[in-house]
């Protein structure tokens, strides 16, 4: 009887006195990690983003004159250089895209995918990587005092390889580092490598659902030549909808990976840096949802 | 049978008989979502939708994970759960009440309606209601649906101004299960 009354009790204590007892709980099976980033750029360097699928994403990124001058040119606002940006998400590992930069002329085409993603959950994979890599074309005039441009197109071209690996820590920090390898067909100077490796770093502190301070730099490996300067960014994205607004100062005056990497000379103590934003918009090919549903 | 035998298959089954409860649920609901506003409209679906009715008392809850509302524009669905819901600190979002009235409700072939009334839970916000809703018996299975208005600001889900043409300040929710015996 002691045991019955025993039982009883632990029956009732057992009882799923609450529905919601009834729901498994598979809320914590790993999903990947989304929006580690606002947009597919963090400042300069590549993120961890790519355009959704059937998401097409237009950019603009915009650098100003050097602010050396100040009130004069209005901290370099007279001056522009630009790169349009054209990038489609095909699946949600996979994008492609094509570029055109003030900047020696020159057009790119891009192939950006997710190779592994960061799940979430203590159990999930720990990271994201990405691979990046894109032909640069220079398309400007020369003279016919450059023979060697003249003579082939294949000295025109040059390519640049990234693994992005990063990790969105929480809703705030995300970080991420960049294994470059930048190759140009044609070197100004027989002392000048033809391959250049650099590792970038990356990252963002988000301070509200739609803004966040961003910044990257980039570290070469090997020597340069005297102009050059690291790599550096830093700025802020703003969310509005269906568009993100990045504002920064940079050292670099370009926006295609040879150019901010490699071709950065701006030094901030000679007011040598350059104000600029990016601005991008995405069209979705899916469509909204028609208003006769 | 021997006495102890006896003994111990009474421990076991008493309790069960005593405290077995009559449940019907489903782990495949679903809840359609519409934001009807001046530039666009905007529609998800969730067909994660859990869904649990006590048959002697009437009590019923309800639990979507947020994650699972899959929207046509993936960028949409994105800041849905980076931006709006916060999806990463609250997960989901639960309905735990009863239906009103049970001892008078009989469930027949064809539908009828019922008032719902218990806590909903969106964003961390938890706020009672009562809405109307319908149910029916189909063989097996118990059927119930039930669609209300969902303000957005009353669960502390911020529409910045700049998207105040594209997104509804009021939300019409559609739920739809099917309930078997558990």
């Amino acid at each position: 009887m002691k045991y019955f009354l025993l039982f009883i009790l632990l029956s009732v204590i057992n009882g799923q006195d609450d529905l919601l007892d009834y729901f498994d709980d598979d809320s914590e099976a790993p999903v990947p990690v989304e929006a580690a980033f606002k947009g597919t750029r963090v400042v300069n360097a590549q993120s961890l983003e790519i355009p959704r699928p059937q998401i097409f994403q237009f950019m603009i990124q915009h650098r100003f004159g050097a602010i050396e001058n100040g009130f004069y040119d209005l901290f370099g606002m007279d001056d522009a250089s630009i790169r349009f940006d054209l990038q489609y998400g095909f699946t949600d590992r996979l994008s492609l895209g094509i570029g055109r930069s003030t900047l020696n002329k020159t057009y790119d085409l891009l192939v950006k995918a997710k190779l592994l993603r960061q799940m979430s959950g203590p159990k999930g994979f720990p990271v994201s990587v990405l691979w990046f890599s894109n032909l640069g074309i220079n398309t400007q005039r020369k003279a016919e005092s450059d023979p060697a441009v003249k003579d082939a197109f294949a000295n025109r071209l040059s390519y640049a390889h990234q693994f992005i690996i990063g990790r969105k820590f929480n809703n705030i920090l995300t970080l991420e580092i960049l294994p470059t390898l930048i190759h140009r067909n044609l070197v100004p100077t027989k002392d000048d490598k033809h391959d250049l490796l650099s590792i970038g770093v990356a990252g963002r502190w988000k301070l509200t659902n739609r803004f966040s301070i961003n910044s990257d730099y980039f570290l070469p490996s090997g020597k340069r030549d005297g102009n050059f300067q690291n790599g550096w960014a830093i700025g802020m994205d703003i969310e509005t909808g269906g568009h993100v607004f990045q504002i920064m100062l940079t050292n670099a005056r370009g926006s295609y990976e040879g150019a901010y990497i490699e071709e950065a000379t701006g030094k901030l103590a000679e007011g040598t840096v350059y104000l600029g934003f990016n601005i991008s918009r995405v069209f979705s090919l899916a469509g909204s949802d028609s208003p006769r549903w | 049978m021997k006495r102890t035998t006896r003994t111990w298959l009474i421990l076991v089954l008493l309790p069960a008989a005593i405290f077995g409860k009559d449940i019907f649920l489903t782990r495949s609901g679903s809840i359609e979502f519409f934001s009807s506003a001046p530039v666009e409209d905007i529609k998800a679906i969730n067909k994660q939708v859990s869904c649990v009715l006590d048959m002697e008392t009437g009590e019923l809850a309800f639990q979507a994970p947020i994650r699972g509302f899959m929207f046509k524009n993936a960028l949409m669905q994105e800041h849905f759960n980076e931006n709006y819901m916060e999806s990463d600190k609250f997960p989901k979002a639960v309905f735990k009440g009863k239906i009103d009235h049970w001892s008078n409700t009989a469930i027949a072939d064809t539908a009828i309606d019922v008032s719902l009334s218990g806590s909903l839970t969106i964003h961390g916000v938890t706020r009672a209601i009562t809405e109307t809703g319908q149910i029916w018996h189909e063989g097996e299975l118990i059927k119930g649906t039930s669609a209300f208005d969902i303000t957005v600001a009353d669960y502390d889900i911020e529409i910045p101004k700049v998207v105040r043409n594209n997104i509804a300040k009021i939300v019409r929710v559609d739920i739809a299960v099917q309930l078997k015996k558990k």
